[in-house]
């Protein structure tokens, strides 16, 4: 994973925070006591990876970026780069705008993330894991269990989860993301949260109550 | 204290020692990759695990701290399963190219294989490939080899105070190496090598020169700096392949710097292997008898004044006090070892040396450093102050040029007139010197050079509590290994005698250079005769009249003194080269051509000489810690220190005629002249 | 060839061949009694040197081949036979020899010396 200095062309001069990080900052390294502020370095590899999104459309980490962080918490910068490149949340090289992160640990596969995958290389043009599709709009990585395989499979585009996908709905999802109008995070089958997928089985009369009024004290309910 | 045992055997470890800590103690051999009693604890290569008594698995022993009637054993089935697992576990990716891999027949890997390794493997996939990284000209990497131990991370991290090296990226993908490429900026970097349990990390000058098993060791202490570092000479036949440090606690710990690592192949260019005499104008070949023909020719009726000699920086003893002895029966008291100009003298010993003792750094609680750059004038001592420093904080001033050090300091001035401001002990830097217990001053040869800067360091260290009865503060740090072995036996101007700059400029018929090469030789007179003796063809050896061919440090044995004060002894592991010979075996024949024969003609005449010149040297290896009895300072002498103190040291790579002639320093200086050496950020 | 060796060969010898050199070879007439083979030798051209014996000959003078092999069996990467040279002005000197000159090539344990000048 060696960066070496001529090897990667697209690694930005310099980096400057701007004043969304700078505020950003402030918080993180307040949090810390004197001294220990080198704690901050995944928030503000996080701040950084946020600015870029806002100002590039790729949010990811140059090598600059890290420097900074590093000059900023007053530490060695190779202490950055061993942080920055041990989270896979952090990309250490320039992303599409939309990041389709795709679980296939084994709920996922069972539940057909495999219809998902296809359907985000048909979509989108990309022949593997970890290419960006010609337009840039699309970057399509395989990331282990997201910890929501009640609504498997799912895929995470940049923060958000899309769950309960098949090969269709993920190409309209696709769309809505080409269309730059991404669709509500969640359930795309319309579940609420994690909810039996037939609607609920348990505390079914809830459902037709709407919000008790402020007032009225609910009498015992009969069985 | 706890009181374990390990395998039957009941030892008492204090508290909060590590399990493996006890098991050494109980004389139990545990195998291990990642754990090194100078470095933090990693814990990392699992290959010390040994079974401890209602733990329901193996415990990583150097990791886990010790508790009270623990009962450890080190040598069940469980323990032997766990290490053949993780010998099983790190021989998955490591390539079996022992046969072309330099650290073969002295690697951990290979050892430990031989009891905990398995006879086949079972793994068929493909080994992992790792790109090489490019370190710079020091050391060579072969990454695939690497087992993860991360040693040489928290060596340069902790130690050398130059963090560039980590571990990128995770798993599967893990590389050590400096992610943005880039040479390792430190001049202790050459200890990666020794600290790396496998080939990953080796030498590139020594890069398939030879096996371990070929060479012939034999222990010797390093010139090239004052410390006096204990180091093993491996050599095979005539030449020296290598060179690698000795354990001594006192002096460099396990450590050695660069320059005494890598500058041997030095010793093989531009070497005195002949006599040479100038006839003519032009040097020609000769024989020892033509060359000691020549010299009592022109010696012949030149009074005894008119003779004088200046000792190198690389000398030993046993030739200084040969050569002292030569010009006293010639009648001569011009004699110089300070070539580049200090104010030291010879007479009270603390007054020149570094007293405190290297090892007591780790004790002071407050450091001032006036014109000197530890870093470059001795790199293992830096690390000492690096060591204190990361432990306790230590407070640390500087006086002089500001420079790149491995450590936080206070810049409190630039030149002598700082001192007024130390002794000011109600604030500032003055005040962390008044309020500390056990205060150091380590004064540098720049600073030495200037009038009366001796006696007011000296006079400050008294004021700031540093000449104690029980601790002495005062230190000078020298640059030269020949230094202070010359200023314990008087090689020094006598009575009415002259010093280097009276020498200079005709002052002088005849000087004898014994290997001086770091003064500007174009200020000799132009008649002056020179004399050099000496193992590399340098400054002195180009102007010199006769060359009489001496032998380098690795071809006698001698005698040194470090910067403590403290009597080492060299021993010879080849010979010198064609005509050659030990610097002492030539002066005392030649005292036979010149009728003044001296009285020793072997080596423990010499010694015993030494001894009487200076009863210091009867006590090798050995060095009393001692308070101050006397605190009157030196003499003020006459003139006004002013102006900057200087820098001892430009280049570090090349300071003496042996690591001038290295291609390997010539490939360091090439590298490191561009990219100055990084400031430790932590 | 001396006379006694002439006179036998004369009396029972069979010439059988003559090598590129041109030595003689024969065999006797009649075979031996116990071992049932004829006696076989050769007549030097020139002076007796038996490393001058090419490989072909040497194999049926020792009773390896009943037959010579004849030359025409020689391969092409077979160099022509070469007595050895040993003790000869012509025997081999490596490199750095006195006799080639003694200018041996630079090895590991070399070191260079210092010249004026340099």
């Amino acid at each position: 994973m060696t960066e070496t200095n001529s090897s990667n062309g697209v690694q930005p001069e310099s980096f400057a925070w701007d004043a969304e990080s700078e505020a950003a900052i402030g918080r993180v390294v307040a949090k810390y006591p004197p001294g220990k502020q080198a704690s901050g370095v995944i928030p503000l590899l996080y701040i950084v990876q946020n600015q870029m999104g806002r100002q590039t459309g790729s949010a990811w980490i140059p090598r600059a970026a890290m420097d900074a962080v590093a000059h900023r918490l007053g530490m060695a910068p190779i202490r950055v780069y061993e942080v920055a490149t041990f989270y896979l949340m952090f990309n250490t090289k320039p992303i599409g705008k939309w990041h389709l992160q795709v679980c296939t640990t084994t709920p996922c596969w069972l539940r057909g993330s495999d219809a998902v995958v296809e359907a985000c290389k048909a979509a989108t043009g990309i022949g593997a894991f970890g290419e960006t599709s010609e337009d840039g709009l699309f970057t399509m990585t395989e990331v282990e269990c997201l910890g929501a395989c009640v609504n498997a499979p799912v895929l995470q585009v940049n923060d958000d989860f899309y769950e309960d996908l098949d090969a269709d709905s993920t190409r309209q999802l696709l769309d809505a993301l080409r269309r730059d109008a991404p669709p509500r995070p969640g359930s795309v089958t319309g579940r609420q949260t994690s909810a039996p997928a037939g609607g609920p089985t348990t505390l079914t009369t809830l459902q037709n109550l709407g919000p008790p009024p402020p007032d009225a004290v609910q009498p015992p309910r009969e069985r | 204290m706890a009181k374990v045992t390990v395998d039957g055997i009941v030892v008492e470890v204090p508290n909060g020692s590590t399990v493996l800590q006890a098991c050494e103690l109980a004389g139990k051999e545990i195998p291990r990759f990642c754990y090194h009693e100078r470095l933090s604890i990693a814990g990392n290569c699992r290959m010390c695990l040994v079974e401890i008594e209602k733990a329901p698995k193996p415990v990583a022993s150097c990791a886990f701290p010790v508790a009270d009637n623990m009962v450890v054993k080190t040598d069940t089935p469980m323990v032997r399963n766990g290490r053949r697992g993780v010998m099983e576990f790190l021989l998955i990716n490591h390539p079996l190219d022992c046969p072309i891999c330099d650290q073969g027949g002295e690697c951990d890997l290979q050892d430990q294989a031989l009891g905990y390794g398995m006879d086949h493997t079972r793994y068929e996939e493909n080994k992992r490939a790792v790109k090489d990284k490019n370190l710079g000209p020091l050391v060579k990497t072969v990454m695939t080899r690497c087992i993860h131990c991360t040693r040489c991370i928290r060596f340069v991290t902790e130690i050398a105070g130059v963090p560039d090296l980590g571990a990128t990226s995770r798993g599967e993908s893990l590389e050590v190496g400096t992610y943005v490429e880039k040479a390792l900026g430190s001049e202790l970097s050459g200890n990666i090598i020794d600290l790396c349990p496998v080939g990953a990390l080796t030498s590139k000058p020594y890069a398939f020169v030879a096996r371990p098993w070929e060479l012939k060791k034999t222990d010797s202490v390093d010139v090239l700096d004052a410390v006096g570092t204990n180091i093993r000479i491996d050599s095979r036949g005539p030449e020296v392949l290598r060179i690698l440090p000795r354990l001594n606690e006192e002096v460099n710990e396990e450590w050695l710097a660069d320059k005494a690592r890598f500058s041997m192949d030095g010793l093989k260019r531009r070497r005195l292997d002949r006599p040479w005499v100038r006839r003519d104008g032009k040097l020609v070949q000769a024989t020892w008898g033509d060359a000691f023909t020549v010299i009592a020719e022109r010696l012949q009726g030149v009074a005894g004044e008119r003779i004088g000699a200046l000792a190198g920086d690389l000398c030993d003893a046993e030739s200084m006090v040969a050569l002292k002895d030569l010009l006293t029966a010639l009648g001569s008291a011009n004699l110089d070892c300070r070539q580049d100009g200090v104010l030291l003298q010879a007479g009270r010993r603390d007054f020149y040396t570094f007293n405190s003792t290297i090892a007591a750094i780790e004790e002071a609680d407050a450091l001032l450093l006036i014109g000197t750059n530890p870093r470059r004038e001795a790199p293992v001592i830096n690390a000492r102050i690096r060591k204190r420093w990361l432990a306790s904080k230590m407070l640390i001033g500087l006086i002089g040029e500001t420079a790149e050090l491995t450590y936080d300091f206070q810049h409190v001035g630039g030149d002598a007139g700082a001192f007024d401001g130390l002794r000011d002990a109600s604030a500032g830097f003055g005040k962390t010197l008044a309020d500390a217990n056990k205060p150091m001053v380590i004064v540098g040869q720049p600073a030495l050079r200037q009038p009366g800067v001796l006696a007011a360091v000296w006079e400050l260290a008294g004021a700031i509590g540093a000449l104690a009865g029980e601790w002495h503060g005062f230190n000078v740090l020298h640059t030269a290994a020949a230094r202070v072995g010359a200023l314990d036996l008087g090689f020094v101007p006598g009575q009415g005698g002259r010093d280097l700059a009276g020498m200079l400029n005709g002052g002088v018929d005849v000087l004898w250079l014994l290997g001086a090469d770091e003064f500007d030789t174009a200020r000799i007179g132009r008649n002056t005769f020179v004399i050099y003796q000496g193992h590399h063809g340098d400054r002195g050896a180009a102007r010199a009249d006769v060359i009489l061919p001496g032998s380098a440090y690795t071809e006698k044995s001698g005698t040194y003194v470090n910067t403590e004060g403290r009597v080492q002894r060299g021993l010879r592991a080849v010979y010198p080269p064609g005509e050659a010979r030990e610097d002492w075996t030539i002066i005392r024949a030649l005292s036979e051509v010149l009728g003044k024969t001296l009285p020793y003609d072997d080596l423990p005449g010499v010694r015993a000489r030494l001894e009487q010149v200076n009863p210091v040297f009867g006590r090798t290896n050995f060095l009393p810690r001692f308070g101050v009895s006397d605190r009157s300072g030196p003499g003020q002498g006459s003139g006004r220190a002013s102006g900057p103190f200087g820098v001892a040291i430009e280049n570090y790579y090349q300071t003496d005629p042996i690591s001038r002639a290295s291609p390997t320093m010539a490939a360091c200086t090439e590298t490191f002249a561009t990219t100055p050496l990084l400031q430790a950020a932590e | 060839m001396n006379i006694g060796t002439r006179i036998f060969t004369m009396l029972y010898g069979r010439r059988v061949g003559a090598d590129a050199d041109g030595n003689v070879y024969y065999e006797a007439r009649r075979l031996r009694r116990f071992s049932g083979q004829s006696r076989r030798w050769v007549a030097y051209r020139g002076a007796a040197e038996p490393s001058r014996i090419p490989a072909e000959w040497h194999a049926w003078l020792h009773y390896t081949t009943n037959a010579p092999i004849p030359e025409t069996a020689r391969q092409p990467w077979q160099k022509p036979h070469q007595m050895n040279l040993t003790g000869t002005p012509a025997s081999y000197r490596p490199p750095g020899h006195d006799y080639r000159g003694g200018h041996r090539a630079a090895a590991s344990g070399d070191y260079e010396a210092w010249t004026p000048g340099s």
